[in-house]
């Protein structure tokens, strides 16, 4: 996969039994912090570092906040919006989301 | 009544540079998050790069309710921070020294000074109260671990506070191999409380229950 000009890395990162126990797992790779979890039916993954202060967004369950699905940072409770990466708690701050594919049972990556 | 003080002193070598171990003791937010166990809210009622005074609602060993304390937090000198604990209508009076000290390698020790003023007829209790300091100070030590290290990670990586790491926000930017720069804290801490308030109170609240019920600090951060 390229983005606008540059070679994206296929990485696997777990499998769909990872996500059998919390419907979330986290993992790094090469020195992205990636959080996979289900949305729904589907499968998504955004990066696991809050921008505010490099905390964990994951390990919390998604909990609907305004209508929104959210997650929530660890450290200091900043709320992001898992559809869109965008902060709810504070503007200007989103989270990348990370494009995924799932092959038989094994969940694959994009990464820089 | 003649009054004395219980007292104890513990201390930890860290492999942490000095100014990110006071990153993590001046972030009075996040003992919400981090020590969700024994704090539910904290309230930062005046802050600047030397004080802060803040309202906490702990929950000490053996008591079944939240005690609000109000606490004053001094940087003495860079290397040492003083922090005046009062609580129950000020018949509590708790003071604590925490010396930084920081060896060539940039890892750096702690010890904690604890003073708890007490009647002086109750003064046999010191051998217990430092049991009970050191397990708490050993407690605490454990709980903020996962949170240096994973700040460590992520400022050797590139990161900057309210940007993220320039390389995962933007998929074009090529990773800095050789980024070798020292960690500096700059005080106060901006606090995402008083930025969204905007407000003479900051207070802030733990919002969920459990703060690492799926996993939080295995094995990577």
């Amino acid at each position: 996969m390229f983005y606008s000009g540059f070679k994206m890395l296929k990485e696997k990162i777990g499998s769909l039994k990872d996500l059998s126990k919390n419907n979330q797992f986290s993992r790094w790779i090469h020195d992205h912090d990636i959080l996979v979890y289900k949305n729904g039916d589907k499968i998504e993954a955004v990066s696991n570092i809050c921008p505010h202060f490099g905390g964990p967004i994951g390990y919390h369950d998604i909990k609907i906040v305004n209508q929104k699905p959210v997650f929530t940072c660890l450290w200091h409770n900043l709320q992001f919006c898992i559809n869109s990466g965008e902060c709810t708690t504070h503007s200007n701050l989103v989270l990348r989301k990370y494009n995924i594919e799932v092959e038989d049972k094994d969940i694959f990556v994009y990464i820089n | 009544m003649s009054k004395t003080f219980l007292k104890s002193v513990s201390s930890a070598n860290s492999k942490f540079p000095k100014d990110l171990l006071i990153w993590n003791y001046w972030d009075h937010e996040h003992i919400v998050g981090t020590h969700f166990e024994h704090y539910k809210k904290v309230n930062i009622l005046y802050e600047d790069n030397k004080v802060c005074f803040s309202e906490r609602w702990a929950k000490l060993a053996f008591m079944p309710f939240y005690l609000k304390t109000t606490d004053l937090c001094v940087m003495t000198n860079e290397n040492q921070m003083d922090v005046f604990h009062y609580a129950f209508f000020n018949l509590i009076f708790c003071k604590q020294i925490f010396i930084f000290e920081e060896n060539a390698n940039k890892e750096c020790k702690v010890t904690r000074h604890t003073h708890l003023q007490i009647p002086r007829f109750i003064k046999f209790l010191e051998p217990l109260f430092d049991k009970i300091m050191q397990k708490w100070w050993i407690d605490v030590w454990e709980e903020d671990m996962p949170m240096r290290e994973r700040r460590l990670k992520v400022w050797k990586l590139g990161f900057q506070d309210f940007k993220g790491i320039n390389y995962i926000n933007n998929p074009k930017v090529v990773k800095n191999k050789s980024l070798n720069r020292n960690y500096k804290v700059n005080l106060p801490i901006p606090k995402i409380t008083h930025i969204k308030n905007k407000s003479s109170e900051k207070t802030f609240i733990r919002i969920i229950k459990k703060s690492k019920h799926i996993g939080y600090g295995l094995p990577d951060l």
